[in-house]
């Protein structure tokens, strides 16, 4: 079976595909996708650092098509340089390492908090649904705060996000699964319109007043404008994250010596997130468009063709990481694509380590036991956004007392 | 072992203010600041955007990509405290522009 981003079992793991992708056809035509996918890192280098050739303009709507909540817009993921830095500009400040630096203890707060209430429900000891009681709640609470949306409809949000994320697949769902999709994207229209008309008549110390009030050029954002970089934000922020813890605790449930570790020295944690990230990638692939006719590895690519940079291939291409299919919590990965390459670089990329790092900490701190039950993973309905869509866990969690709270 | 090499013309940086050049494999960006020449590395800290393209503003550089800046004597950044922008010492013999490396 050839690689086809809309076949779950392939999606499952794609990983055998795309060392086939890699060694026999790097850039190959995928009927089923009408786009290009590209496999390999150096490849993917090329695409993603030359956005005169390579174009973002129609991510979104190759990924949303007509589910995209705000389509009158589009989001800064899908605008070119130079146009692009001057809304990305706008984020920059909240997202960047000296803006983040105090935000350990929060984070660290809410981490608490989550295990508090997974605790008050099941006990000392027990199961729970890792993805949906912790690792779904987690980076959205955070998230929330900085961006200003409501921490008590996080749950709502999830469901929102995963819906949009799955209208990838929309050409292989049928009417009612569409009308779920749509349902969602309206919802979350709904909900941002609302935020959006309260920040305007009260701004508040949050990031979505904060850009009803910027200026770009001497010019305000416009409502759609405001809307769309939200909800990148808040998709941005969301699900990546959790998926990237999911995906942790999924590769950690069969390598027990790997915990002990970074239980016996959490110093350990960081790089290891570093080697989930390279090794099973939260974002699969990116979207670029053609704006010229072109060749790559030897393969003409007509203007105006989709092409896909498949990042979770790249982590993987033994040119550039030794023995790619090796999970290796002590090597320095360097360079990954998982955060993307180029000036779209993923805004959140420090947040999102900062938030994965506490995140493993406090778990391990709060559970003398803590493992993800045996089994075949349940994975996400995407080939986009990689992470198990649910993951039932077995726990024990330490006495209070000697468990630093805070 | 620190080397000097002729990068570029004077007069090709004066007429569009930063160029980029690459030596002995490194690649370096040129700025034309209040009629001073300086080098940094080409590329940017933060994601490796490509600062020649940057806007100049003040003696910081930003960066095309994302907008982190850069102050291009000191080569700290605004938006991080861990990263610095590596700067290279200029000598201008006429027209010739010789970065240390």
């Amino acid at each position: 079976m050839s690689y086809d981003p809309l076949v779950p079992a392939i999606t499952e793991n794609p990983y055998p595909h795309y060392a086939k992708l890699r060694s026999d056809t790097p850039v190959k035509w995928i009927e089923s996708m009408q786009a290009f996918a590209v496999a390999r890192y150096d490849d993917n280098m090329t695409v993603l650092q030359n956005a005169d050739i390579y174009s973002s303009s129609k991510f979104w709507p190759a990924l949303l098509g007509e589910y995209d909540p705000v389509p009158e817009v589009p989001p800064m993921i899908s605008l070119d340089p130079p146009g692009h830095v001057r809304i990305r500009k706008l984020a920059n400040p909240a997202f960047v390492p000296r803006a983040i630096s105090g935000f350990p203890p929060k984070i660290r707060t809410i981490a608490h908090a989550l295990i508090d209430d997974i605790t008050a429900q099941h006990g000392t000891a027990g199961q729970f649904d890792f993805v949906w009681e912790f690792s779904a709640l987690f980076p959205v609470t955070v998230v929330a705060d900085v961006l200003g949306v409501d921490v008590a409809r996080r749950s709502e949000f999830k469901h929102w996000v995963d819906d949009l994320l799955a209208a990838g697949n929309r050409a292989s769902y049928g009417p009612e699964r569409l009308a779920q999709i749509d349902k969602s994207s309206k919802a979350i229209r709904t909900y941002f319109d609302a935020l959006y008309e309260s920040r305007r008549r009260e701004p508040q110390a949050d990031l979505i007043s904060a850009f009803i009030t910027a200026e770009v050029d001497g010019e305000h954002l416009t409502k759609s404008e405001v809307m769309n970089l939200s909800i990148l934000l808040l998709i941005g922020g969301v699900e990546t994250t959790t998926n990237l813890l999911g995906i942790t605790w999924v590769l950690l449930r069969d390598r027990p010596e790997i915990v002990q570790r970074l239980r016996d020295n959490p110093a350990l944690i960081p790089n290891m997130i570093e080697e989930v990230l390279r090794f099973d990638t939260p974002v699969q692939m990116l979207f670029r468009h053609t704006l010229k006719p072109t060749v790559l590895n030897g393969v003409a690519i007509p203007e105006g063709s989709l092409v896909l940079p498949l990042l979770g291939s790249s982590n993987r291409d033994d040119s550039q990481f030794p023995n790619p299919d090796v999970f290796d919590i002590d090597r320095k990965p360097g360079q990954t694509m998982s955060f993307g390459n180029g000036a779209h670089y993923c805004l959140g990329t420090f947040l999102s380590k900062m938030e994965a790092r506490i995140a493993i900490e406090v778990l391990l701190e709060r559970f003398e036991e803590f493992k993800a039950q045996d089994g075949p993973v349940k994975w996400m309905d995407s080939y986009f956004a990689r992470g198990p869509k649910s993951l039932p866990v077995t726990f024990k969690a330490r006495s209070r007392e000697g468990v630093a709270h805070g | 072992m620190a080397e000097t090499l002729k990068v570029a013309e004077l007069s090709a940086l004066q007429e569009k203010s930063r160029l980029a050049v690459k030596a002995s494999g490194k690649e370096i960006a040129l700025f034309l600041v209040d009629g001073q020449v300086l080098a940094t590395a080409g590329r940017c800290p933060h994601a490796q955007g490509f600062l020649h393209n940057g806007t100049v503003c003040e003696g910081k550089v930003s960066c095309p990509w994302h907008g982190w800046n850069w102050n291009l004597t000191t080569g700290e950044c605004d938006e991080s405290e861990e990263l610095l922008l590596e700067r290279y010492p200029v000598h201008v013999e006429g027209n010739d522009i010789y970065v240390v490396l």
